[in-house]
């Protein structure tokens, strides 16, 4: 079963279009959404949850059509929005009083020991917590109530390191149940290829690829060499390049690549930039 | 709903201490003045300026698209702030009633014609002022917010007024009739809440 259909979603608002988005989320599986800031990830989050209708298309939640009344199946999902929205009076310990007349799987152990996990002052107002702890206290409101998708936008932006590195481990625990799902969006490209099992790229609103991670790091390589080596190589195969005076760094499709010409391996950072400016470059082109 | 009005509680009781602080300063002032229809009318009027701050509160801590993550349907977010309206209008009335009968008897007209006066400045603001700021997002509707809530307050003053001019002989049952219809208003006022509720986009 998929935990997230989408079918030509379609959304504009004046000089911004998220055009025709396709995507699936197996469940068991981490979908990772990367783009840069305005990329349309936000807006495809709020298009899953009712926040806001679509222009065209379709989607559905763990079944569940989006157009439809999404109050039942958002029981078994947890949210963490870009930013976290909550009454900057209320302390942790209140947030988890409200919660149990919202949800009705709410586990107050299960948050008590996720904001010791998280080290999260529990008696504190949300005023006065660092963006890092209110992020962490969404992530432990998202994971209280036993979920089955986690929807998560740029749930680690504003975290230190371990902070980083301990919500990752949250969410590869969370993943283990086959039954659950996380589609994470972030433009901190290092986070999701420690979690993610597919990748999807998200530039000005279009869905450039969504592949397996594995695949993606297998299929290509990062060329560095002269321009004139570069010319040896199939350009359908080049995904993009940067020129220096120093040489040309290219990343390839290994199966193009001609006999004697090697390949480092390539980060989806390096990937994701060089497609993104490869765009631009042909945009600016045109 | 219950996780909700516990919500609102706690931001009432911190950042919207003034206005209830003005209001019971403003039933004292009815309670224990001279009659001045004043004293006994701007009390019940705040309520449509509690409900704004309080949905004002939600935008501004971006409270509104946390709650629409969650199982909470639109329809229960807009009835959580119809009810806690409704409920405040409820104890101000009571409140303002206990001054109001210091300076009428019971039983006369100008009693009855200030006890409508009061559903009248109460219920009617918010009657007409919520539905617009459900659409428009508290930012949007504050020039509204103005228009609804000084002319529904002046609108019940003049009536008031008016009624007292004419010597118009005001029994229960119009009171009943009037408390019947701007109840009426209102349910209807909630309802077309609901509906721009449900159609906007956060």
């Amino acid at each position: 079963m998929n935990a997230i259909e989408i079918r030509n979603l379609t959304k504009s608002y004046g000089d911004f279009t998220l055009g025709g988005l396709s995507l699936t989320l197996p469940t068991g599986c981490i979908l990772g959404l990367v783009g840069e800031n305005g990329a349309g990830k936000s807006t495809t989050i709020r298009l899953l949850l009712g926040m806001t209708e679509p222009d065209g298309g379709k989607a559905a939640l763990l079944g569940t059509d989006i157009a439809g009344d999404l109050t039942a199946v958002k029981e078994e999902i947890g949210v963490v929005m870009d930013e976290p929205g909550l009454p900057h009076c209320m302390t942790a310990e209140q947030v988890g009083k409200m919660m149990t007349g919202i949800y009705r799987n709410w586990d107050a152990a299960a948050f008590t020991a996720l904001l010791t996990r998280l080290d999260i002052p529990a008696a504190k107002p949300f005023k006065e917590l660092s963006r890092g702890n209110r992020m962490k206290l969404g992530i432990a409101i998202a994971l209280a109530h036993k979920p089955r998708l986690l929807l998560l936008d740029e749930p680690t932006s504003g975290l230190d390191p371990v902070a980083r590195d301990e919500v990752v481990r949250l969410l590869s625990d969370f993943t283990r149940d086959e039954t659950h799902a996380v589609l994470i969006s972030s433009h901190i490209v290092s986070d999701l290829e420690k979690l993610c099992d597919y990748i999807a790229f998200l530039h000005k609103g279009q869905l450039m690829l969504r592949e397996e991670k594995d695949v993606l790091l297998e299929e290509y390589g990062l060329l560095r060499c002269t321009a004139a080596t570069l010319a040896t190589v199939d350009p359908a195969a080049v995904i993009g390049k940067k020129e220096s005076p120093y040489g040309v760094a290219a990343i390839v499709r290994r199966t193009a690549l001609p006999a004697g010409v090697t390949v480092s391996p390539v980060t989806l950072e390096e990937l994701f930039v060089f497609m993104v400016k490869e765009e631009r470059d042909e945009s600016a082109a045109v | 709903m219950k996780a909700l009005l516990y919500k609102d509680w706690l931001v009432m009781t911190k950042y919207a201490r003034t206005i209830l602080l003005l209001d019971l300063v403003f039933v004292a002032v009815g309670f224990f003045s001279p009659d001045t229809p004043f004293f006994t009318v701007f009390p019940l009027a705040m309520s449509a300026a509690l409900i704004t701050a309080l949905i004002s509160y939600d935008e501004r801590f971006h409270f509104d698209r946390t709650c629409d993550a969650m199982p909470v349907s639109r329809r229960t977010q807009v009835s959580e702030k119809y009810l806690i309206g409704l409920c405040y209008t409820a104890l101000l009335f009571v409140l303002c009633l206990l001054g109001a009968l210091r300076h009428h008897r019971a039983g006369t007209p100008e009693l009855y014609a200030t006890v409508i006066t009061m559903l009248c400045a109460g219920l009617l603001p918010m009657s007409l002022l919520l539905p617009v700021i459900f659409k428009l997002g508290s930012e949007r509707g504050r020039l509204f917010y103005y228009v609804f809530y000084f002319g529904g307050l002046a609108l019940a003053m003049v009536g008031a007024d008016a009624a007292a001019e004419i010597r118009l002989n005001l029994g229960f049952p119009i009171v009943l009739l009037a408390a019947a219809v701007l109840l009426g208003i209102y349910a209807l006022s909630w309802r077309l809440a609901v509906r721009f509720y449900a159609a906007r986009e956060l």
